[in-house]
């Protein structure tokens, strides 16, 4: 790669860098410096209420954490609320992006109004959701007792079970958007040929969606669900809003789990350790994800 | 009789090809009433009265429009005052909302647009891993984040302070943001700005005359990502205001309606509805240009 391909003298590639450092110093400052400054701190004690006793302790943050059983239940809590989350999300967002690849009527107004609940403040609509599922006048009990499927009042945020099942219910809803979204795109750019091509081979639907568009939509599904369970590792706000991590830690994730530590109990050097190990799990997926975001494409 | 045989599969094919257009909208109405349900329900709810949101079995409609939830909102509160109702807090939460986010998008433009274009059209050593570090910033865990930018912004006295909100939300939006816009200056010809260049053109001065323009789609798509990310983000507006003065709209909420002894739904739904309608008419207004932002880097032919 030659630096001057187009001509530009290096003067011009200098400017590049001055173009850039803006963005970059931002960055460093508020993303990588934290970052840095997180690692240090997790070999040390510090806690927030004695800012005078600071000191180095080395591994026993992370020797206390390993006797913690809540890692080991906020680390069960996270895989079960990601992967349910993820799965809901994208068999609900590959559904509805393949009924609206249809030829239909306000197919475009249709893509609008499914993408709304993707772009409600997540605060703002688990005050809704907390209503509909609030045992003695919620409406979600009410519709379920209709039916015939419950007897009584569930207590969906007071049993460990339920209060998961609805906070996950809530997070697919909220999330769904981004798959049909992606999954839309993808499909919309899927050649006609290949499909009338194939029509007229005589296959049906069934052999067209698994033989042609499950093999197009392979990248993009891989590319959103990286994504996503990224963003789904990281997901404070909906489980903060409807239980703050209960009842009894059942719904407890990694970030709620540092969170407590660090705003409840003030303990920085701790909160510090715990996310230092999500870190760790999380670099996995954040290899997957820049190898795509990177390239456009998966190669692997 | 030999005309009907004839006819018979294509009234057949014809048959099945309407069945099958009736369970296509069946079950685009199944899932529209998934989507759109909580939206209904929080747009009813506001209409009633306060008492009839206890209502059991609900009513689904209320029996008379009724605005005095939206009213309440609006009406101001003391700050710190011992209410009783906790509505009121709303106007000023969403003056901070709006400062905090309006600059948040006015900030994320500009700095992605001069990063965007310097990752397209500029080579530097390092550039690929300066590129791929800023991806990286993404996986990040936000809480790790948040404990050590609370440290360090408790130290440079910027809690409880626009500064520090319109900092830290910049830089949560820039990395897709950065992402996106070079997308977009990767498929404009770069014989345009060269042109330019030849004609005596500054290369700020091409950027600014030239490729602004034909990029605002992007733009538009950076201002509506960004804009969004400030609005609704709760954990960092959260931990760095800790003086319900500074709440833009999440902490607001979380801080007026969650474990008070007393739910007051209505209220709380004609305020969800009242921060939610701008965002949601704006971004049904210009939801194309997000949707190609995010998918052109993604989704290749």
């Amino acid at each position: 790669m030659a630096k001057n391909r187009f001509g530009i003298g290096l003067k011009k590639n200098i400017f590049g860098v001055y173009l850039i450092s803006p963005a970059i110093i931002v960055i460093l400052f508020v993303l990588l410096w934290p970052l840095i400054q997180g690692i240090i701190y997790s070999f040390r004690h510090y806690v927030l209420t004695e800012p005078q006793n600071k000191y180095w302790v080395f591994f026993d943050n992370y020797i206390a954490l390993f006797k913690d059983q809540l890692l080991l239940i906020s680390l069960k809590n996270t895989f079960i609320y990601v992967t349910c989350s993820i799965l809901g999300g994208l068999f609900i967002g590959l559904c509805v992006a393949l009924l609206l690849n249809q030829k239909i009527v306000l197919q475009r107004v249709f893509r609008g109004i499914f993408l709304t609940p993707w772009i409600i403040a997540p605060v703002v609509f688990c005050l809704i959701f907390m209503y509909m599922f609030s045992s003695e006048v919620g409406i979600v009990n009410y519709v379920l007792q209709k039916l015939h499927l419950t007897r009584d009042f569930v207590q969906w945020f007071s049993y460990g079970t339920t209060a998961m099942l609805a906070v996950i219910i809530i997070n697919i809803w909220a999330q769904f958007p981004f798959f049909f979204l992606m999954i839309l795109a993808a499909l919309q750019s899927i050649p006609t040929e290949v499909i009338e091509a194939s029509v007229v081979d005589g296959t049906n639907i069934f052999q067209r969606f698994f033989h042609i568009t499950l093999p197009y939509l392979k990248n993009i599904i891989l590319i959103t669900t990286t994504l996503m369970t990224i963003w789904n590792f990281n997901s404070f706000d909906i489980i903060w809003t409807l239980t703050k991590g209960g009842p009894v830690n059942a719904t407890t994730t990694f970030s709620i789990f540092t969170y407590r530590i660090a705003f409840k109990n003030f303990d920085m050097g701790y909160a510090s350790a715990i996310a230092v190990v999500w870190l760790i799990i999380l670099t996995v997926f954040a290899y997957i994800y820049i190898r795509i975001m990177e390239r456009g494409n998966v190669e692997f | 009789m030999l005309n009907s045989e004839n006819k018979s599969p294509v009234n057949r094919y014809k048959i099945l090809h309407v069945f099958s257009r009736i369970f296509i909208y069946l079950l685009i109405i199944v899932f529209l009433t998934f989507a759109l349900f909580p939206i209904f329900w929080m747009i009813s709810t506001s209409l009633k009265p306060n008492a009839d949101t206890y209502d059991f079995p609900p009513t689904w409609i209320p029996k008379k429009i009724n605005f005095e939830s939206y009213i309440a909102q609006l009406a101001p509160r003391d700050i710190g005052s011992s209410h009783l109702r906790p509505s009121g807090g709303l106007p000023r939460y969403f003056k901070n909302g709006m400062i905090v986010s309006v600059s948040v998008t006015i900030f994320t433009i500009l700095l992605s647009i001069f990063a965007g274009y310097g990752f397209s059209r500029f080579s530097f050593p390092g550039k690929r891993r300066l590129f791929i570090f800023i991806l990286a910033t993404q996986m990040f865990p936000a809480v790790l984040i948040i404990v050590q930018l609370y440290i360090l912004f408790h130290n440079l006295k910027i809690i409880n302070t626009y500064y520090g909100l319109i900092l830290a939300l910049t830089a949560l939006s820039l990395p897709l943001s950065i992402w996106m816009l070079r997308g977009f200056f990767d498929r404009i010809p770069r014989e345009l700005e060269e042109a330019a260049w030849v004609d005596g053109c500054s290369v700020m001065g091409a950027l600014y005359r030239i490729i602004v323009p034909i990029i605002s789609p992007g733009i538009i798509a950076v201002a509506l990502f960004s804009f969004l990310v400030a609005w609704n983000n709760l954990l960092f507006t959260l931990t760095l205001s800790i003086r319900p003065e500074m709440y833009t709209i999440p902490p607001g909420f979380l801080s007026d309606y969650v474990g008070q002894f007393t739910y007051y739904w209505a209220e709380m739904s004609a305020g969800a509805v009242m921060v939610s309608i701008p965002v949601i008419i704006i971004f049904i207004l210009l939801q194309k240009y997000l949707v190609q932002g995010l998918t052109a880097g993604a989704v290749k032919g």
